[in-house]
């Protein structure tokens, strides 16, 4: 089933008198349970693709669906919404919050959900034992190795039960053993629970690990 | 609300040093904030005790154009009537004296010095029920015959004279004559009121009837009352309307001079507010853009998240406002400290004062007063002033795009 579906897609920013034109014209179709890769070199339009898809971003012109939904008609509200309920984000250089412990990072999606405390520490403690951190919940991102930190901002990424991750340059900061264990977590959650993985990478692991590649240049899709 | 109510306050112990610097500064603005106001509000009830106790009385009754011709002091304008306004005065169960004020010089007979002053002819056994002055007597009493002088001890300092020295009471009589005659110092004086120990002077009333040709006429009867005094005022005003040319005076009508500056006082606590209030903007504003700028990556990706941008501010106006709720804490701590030793022990200003007239009715040695409304005041004060100030980096950094913000940060993309 379609999940994501672009068409025609252009993104230009204009700065001053400087016009840049980011995306060129995209069009492009994502399933559901997809383990997909968007790579290309950087400017390529990489980010801008996964800003409008994240809805953190609006186009241009062009049209973009998320489950039959245009996203370019959502006000900013509602694009926030969305985000919240829908969309998991793992960043490059993990994006912990430093003062919350790991157990605290993770919940952090879920207090944004107005979800109870008690569902809150269920989910919060099985997740985090899913990804291999179990004993570790209270330790703050300074005491967890970056391997650590990436699994608590995956486990954040996961906890609200996302129709879809989108992960930019998972393993960018992490030694190829951690960033392979990285991937293969992430692929097994992709498996167990059906969530949607796009990946934005110049990594060529985790372009391995992925089932489809999405290449970009110039703003626009080339494979 | 709650989680972000805590996400505040966690991030207010991210930078332990700096959040402490920042508390230390609204704290001295607080401290800063009590110890004025509490030395003004000390200062304001001491001014009116001092007043009533040995200046004005509680009212004073007296002819309107004595009043009227104050700094000259018309010793003609008598009290008409005394006799029927002594009578309401009983009837109504007051305490009250007799007194006939008057200016004059007072020279030192040997050196040939000589000063203006206001001299107060008193009724002794009387004046001790109206006023306190008989408590700050020491060396003698109050003058009772003859040509005695009770003089204040700057007075004395001022002439260069001590008890048993005599003093020259030069002054106009009722009739406009010109006066003198020589009194024995039989007492010294010194009142909390410094107004009092300046200017005034005082010898029996027999001796100032005589002095200054009298014929057993009185300028004023000062009147003690617990009541309210406007009231009582009104009261007496009414009773003896048909006395010719006399009236009642308040002791506020009596000190214009400090009432003007009561009024200008409340403009000071406005000023004293204001001033705090720019001491916090400056600390928290600082503080809160630098926490702003340093998070702007971090907010960006909770923005991402979906972290409204609601959410985000009140996330920093919990932040801010839980670091004007410490400062405001450590201040009230500081201030009460302050404020307790300046109770306790005063604080001797006579070096910086010396003998400058600065209107209020106080001695050299500053005290304060508990003021606990101004205390929560200045705690909720910070506290709002503190959450308010926050809005506009939290607002600056929220026009950022979510996109801009990350890649700034290096985060994503």
């Amino acid at each position: 089933m379609e999940l994501i579906k672009t068409k025609d897609l252009s993104k230009i920013y204009i700065s001053g008198e400087t016009e840049t034109k980011a995306l060129r014209g995209v069009t492009l179709s994502i399933e559901n349970g997809e383990f997909s890769v968007i790579t290309g070199p950087s400017g390529s339009g990489k980010t801008t693709l996964f800003n409008l898809i994240g809805a953190l971003d609006s186009p241009t012109s062009g049209m973009i669906t998320f489950d039959g939904d245009d996203l370019s008609k959502l006000n900013r509200k509602e694009r926030t919404l969305f985000r919240r309920e829908k969309i998991g984000f793992v960043f490059q250089t993990f994006n912990l919050i430093p003062v919350l412990t790991a157990f605290e990072n993770v919940a952090f999606p879920l207090n944004l959900l107005g979800i109870s405390e008690k569902e809150i520490k269920k989910k919060v403690y099985s997740l985090l034992e899913k990804v291999g951190l179990k004993g570790m919940e209270e330790r703050r991102p300074a005491a967890l190795s970056g391997g650590q930190q990436q699994r608590v901002a995956v486990a954040r990424a996961l906890i609200k039960d996302p129709v879809l991750v989108l992960a930019d340059e998972p393993t960018a900061n992490l030694d190829s053993a951690t960033g392979g264990e990285i991937m293969k977590l992430m692929r097994k959650l992709n498996k167990e629970d059906k969530i949607t993985f796009l990946f934005a990478t110049h990594d060529p692991m985790v372009m391995e690990y992925s089932r489809r590649r999405i290449k970009l240049r110039d703003g626009k899709i080339t494979e | 609300m709650k989680f972000l109510f805590k996400l505040g306050f966690k991030n207010l112990l991210r930078y332990k040093e700096r959040t402490f610097l920042t508390c230390l500064s609204l704290a001295i603005g607080v401290c800063i904030l009590l110890f004025f106001n509490g030395m003004l509000e000390w200062a304001d009830d001491a001014s009116i005790r001092n007043l009533k106790k040995y200046e004005t009385a509680s009212m004073k009754i007296g002819n309107s154009e004595f009043f009227e011709e104050e700094n000259y002091i018309p010793v003609d304008e008598v009290i008409r009537g005394r006799k029927k306004i002594e009578k309401i005065l009983e009837e109504k169960g007051l305490e009250y004296t007799p007194e006939i004020k008057f200016k004059a010089s007072l020279i030192n007979e040997v050196t040939g010095d000589s000063y203006p002053f206001f001299g107060m002819g008193i009724e002794a056994e009387s004046h001790r029920k109206v006023y306190d002055l008989y408590e700050m007597v020491y060396e003698g009493s109050l003058p009772e015959n003859g040509n005695e002088i009770l003089i204040s001890k700057n007075t004395a300092e001022l002439l260069d004279v001590g008890i048993g020295d005599y003093l020259i009471v030069e002054t106009d009589t009722k009739t406009g004559a010109h006066n003198a005659d020589a009194f024995k110092i039989t007492a010294l004086f010194e009142t909390p009121n410094p107004e009092v120990n300046k200017n005034f002077f005082y010898i029996s009333i027999d001796a100032a009837n005589t002095l200054l040709a009298m014929g057993g006429d009185i300028t004023l009867i000062s009147i003690k009352t617990e009541e309210k005094a406007e009231t009582l005022s009104r009261e007496i005003k009414k009773e003896i309307g048909d006395i010719e040319g006399v009236t009642v005076k308040t002791w506020g009508e009596l000190a214009q001079d400090y009432m003007d500056i009561r009024e200008g006082k409340r403009g000071g606590t406005s000023m004293m507010l204001m001033m705090t209030f720019i001491i916090i903007a400056v600390g928290i504003a600082n503080t809160m853009n630098m926490a702003v700028f340093e998070r702007t990556g971090e907010t960006g990706m909770m923005r991402a998240m979906g972290m409204t941008n609601r959410e985000i501010i009140l996330n920093f106006i919990f932040e801010s406002g839980g670091l004007g709720l410490m400062g405001g804490i450590m201040g009230l701590v500081l201030g009460a400290i302050v404020t307790w030793y300046l109770i306790q022990y005063g604080w001797d200003m006579s070096n910086y004062v010396g003998d400058i007239s600065y209107g209020y009715r106080v001695s050299a040695v500053f005290r304060s007063k508990w003021d606990f409304g101004m205390m929560i005041t200045a705690v909720i004060f910070t506290t709002v002033s503190a959450s308010f100030i926050s809005i506009f980096p939290a607002r600056r950094a929220l026009k950022r795009s979510i996109a801009e913000t990350l890649k700034s940060a290096g985060k994503f993309g």
